[in-house]
């Protein structure tokens, strides 16, 4: 069974396509770069947008978030069966897509856009860059890895021409298995990322400083 | 007396809860009868504005989300809310929205006068200047003076691809006539005092939307109780539309249904009303949870912005 793609001809219907976006920032019409904000499980977008307050940088940014219905991206655990977190996986990648396609109407480029996401956002936003590899601006993915019951590395192809990535996580997250944060590096190596991957010894399950200080260190690089 | 059908409230998302209580409350004078939570996101607002009188066919209704993106009009979606005025209040209307800053133009609809401007979402609005004013309503407020203000919803209008089907449900379960058609505009028509009236415009092509702030959510119409509700569901459902069962909505009880033509259709009954749990000098001034929601109030409030909302105008 291959992965579902999003593309032009891609229409997907499912729970998130009617959703609201969020957005803050400066508008898109002025911005320099975009970040996608993918919230987690139980969360909403204008919370995860909060996050960039936290972000010390002179770019001008248009930061988005879009809002998962019933506050759930998919329903099961990241590590079940996929089929089971149907249809609200292939509806949430969908909805990825299109917000990237209306900045790229905006005039904002796939290397200009940044997607970050914690912990169902995280697992969301490294399985849409790894199933959609090109060149974008940076992705950080707090407290989440690729989506699957295993990672099936020969199911993944294309180049992600050395879009810088990092990864944080606990050592011990109760919901994310280091094993699958190493598993995540190492197909984003495999897809040609740039990866920094950092697990915080007994963190719990979180965003902490020292992952703001290289999302703003990677904003900064630009 | 004949119960009078027409549209009982209209719903739309907003951006920001304060300036959208501003602009309803402060720039058009209308009076906040409800202030409470979206049942099916209780962290954020639903804000009801409506006549002086509170009464069916005036609610104009939001739920405000911050930081939500502007959304663009599509077809399938109600894309204008006109709002009735009083003949003879054109030159005071002019006036007040050009102090506040609101920029608009002048249209006529199907013969009759109106001003059209956006508001602070971007969603469209006319005000029609049509019918005498109301009664006063004492112990209540009046930002505009009471025979200038507005009287409730003059209509709305309608973006669709699709004309018959629809014409069709709003005849036969709401009694709306066809009373004029000019070009690719169609108007019907009830008897009612106000929310009388629904226009169709046809459009020659779909064309995709967005959802965001200032799109409509639902349109709502009226039936006299729970009663003639659960009849006109069973009709809906005949028709194969899927409405959902009757929900409890505290003020009212709702059927939900899409038609075909892409709009999201509720049927309210007049009954209970907003002053099922609030006095009626005093609607509007606290915030109001359905009882289901009352044992999680402290957390409730705690994530909502506050909003502060005058009660005499500040102009």
């Amino acid at each position: 069974m291959s992965l579902f793609r999003v593309t032009e001809d891609t229409n997907f219907e499912g729970p998130h396509q009617n959703t609201l976006v969020a957005e803050t920032g400066v508008p898109s019409s002025e911005a320099d770069y975009a970040m996608i904000m993918i919230h987690g499980r139980g969360a909403s977008a204008p919370s995860i947008l909060d996050l960039s307050s936290a972000f010390e940088t002179d770019k001008k940014i248009t930061y988005r978030a879009p809002q998962a219905n019933g506050h759930t991206w998919y329903p099961y655990s990241f590590m079940a069966p996929t089929d089971r977190n149907e249809p609200g996986l292939s509806s949430g990648l969908q909805k990825i897509h299109d917000i990237i396609e209306e900045l790229e109407s905006d005039g904002i480029s796939k290397d200009r856009i940044f997607l970050l996401g914690f912990s169902q956002g995280a697992c969301l936003a490294s399985e849409f860059i790894a199933r959609h590899p090109a060149k974008y601006a940076g992705l950080i993915a707090l407290s989440g890895g690729v989506i699957g019951e295993s990672v099936d590395f020969d199911q993944y192809t294309g180049d992600l021409q050395k879009t810088p990535a990092f990864l944080g996580c606990s050592d011990v997250d109760p919901h994310i298995p280091k094993e699958r944060v190493n598993e995540t590096e190492e197909l984003l190596k495999q897809l040609g990322a740039d990866v920094t991957k950092k697990l915080y010894p007994g963190m719990g399950h979180l965003v902490n400083e020292d992952e703001i200080k290289h999302i703003n260190a990677l904003l900064n690089s630009k | 007396m004949k119960h009078q059908k027409g549209i009982h409230h209209i719903t739309a998302l907003a951006g920001d809860a304060q300036r959208n209580a501003e602009f309803y409350t402060q720039v058009l004078g209308m009076r906040l009868v409800k202030k409470s939570v979206n049942q099916d996101d209780p962290g954020t607002y639903h804000l009801f504005y409506g006549n002086q009188s509170a009464n069916p066919g005036s609610s104009l209704t939001f739920f405000p989300w911050p930081n939500a993106v502007q959304g663009k009009a599509g077809t399938g979606e109600v894309v204008n809310v006109a709002l009735q005025v009083p003949e003879g209040t054109q030159d005071y209307w002019e006036s007040r929205l050009t102090d506040h800053g609101v920029d608009y133009t002048m249209e006529d609809i199907f013969g009759r006068t109106a001003l059209r401007f956006s508001d602070p979402d971007g969603m469209e609005l006319d005000l029609v200047f049509e019918g005498q004013a109301k009664e006063k309503v004492e112990n209540v407020d009046y930002i505009v003076h009471f025979d200038k203000t507005i009287q409730g919803f003059w209509g709305a209008r309608m973006y669709l691809t699709e004309r018959e089907h629809t014409e069709k449900l709003l005849n036969e379960l709401f009694e709306f006539e066809q009373v004029a058609n000019e070009g690719n505009l169609y108007l019907y028509q009830t008897d009612a005092e106000i929310g009388h009236s629904v226009i169709i415009e046809v459009a020659d092509a779909p064309i995709h939307g967005q959802n965001g702030r200032g799109i409509v959510h639902h349109i709502a119409f009226r039936t006299e109780n729970k009663e003639e509700l659960d009849q006109l569901r069973e009709q809906v459902d005949k028709r194969g539309l899927h409405p959902t069962q009757i929900i409890d909505r505290h003020w009212f009880n709702s059927v939900y249904y899409r038609v075909p033509a892409g709009v999201l259709f509720e049927m309210a009954s007049d009954d209970p009303g907003y002053t099922v749990d609030e006095e009626f000098e005093h609607l509007g001034e606290h915030l109001i949870l359905p009882p289901w929601l009352e044992n999680k109030r402290d957390r409730i409030e705690e994530i909502l912005p506050g909003i502060r909302v005058p009660s005499k105008a500040t102009s």
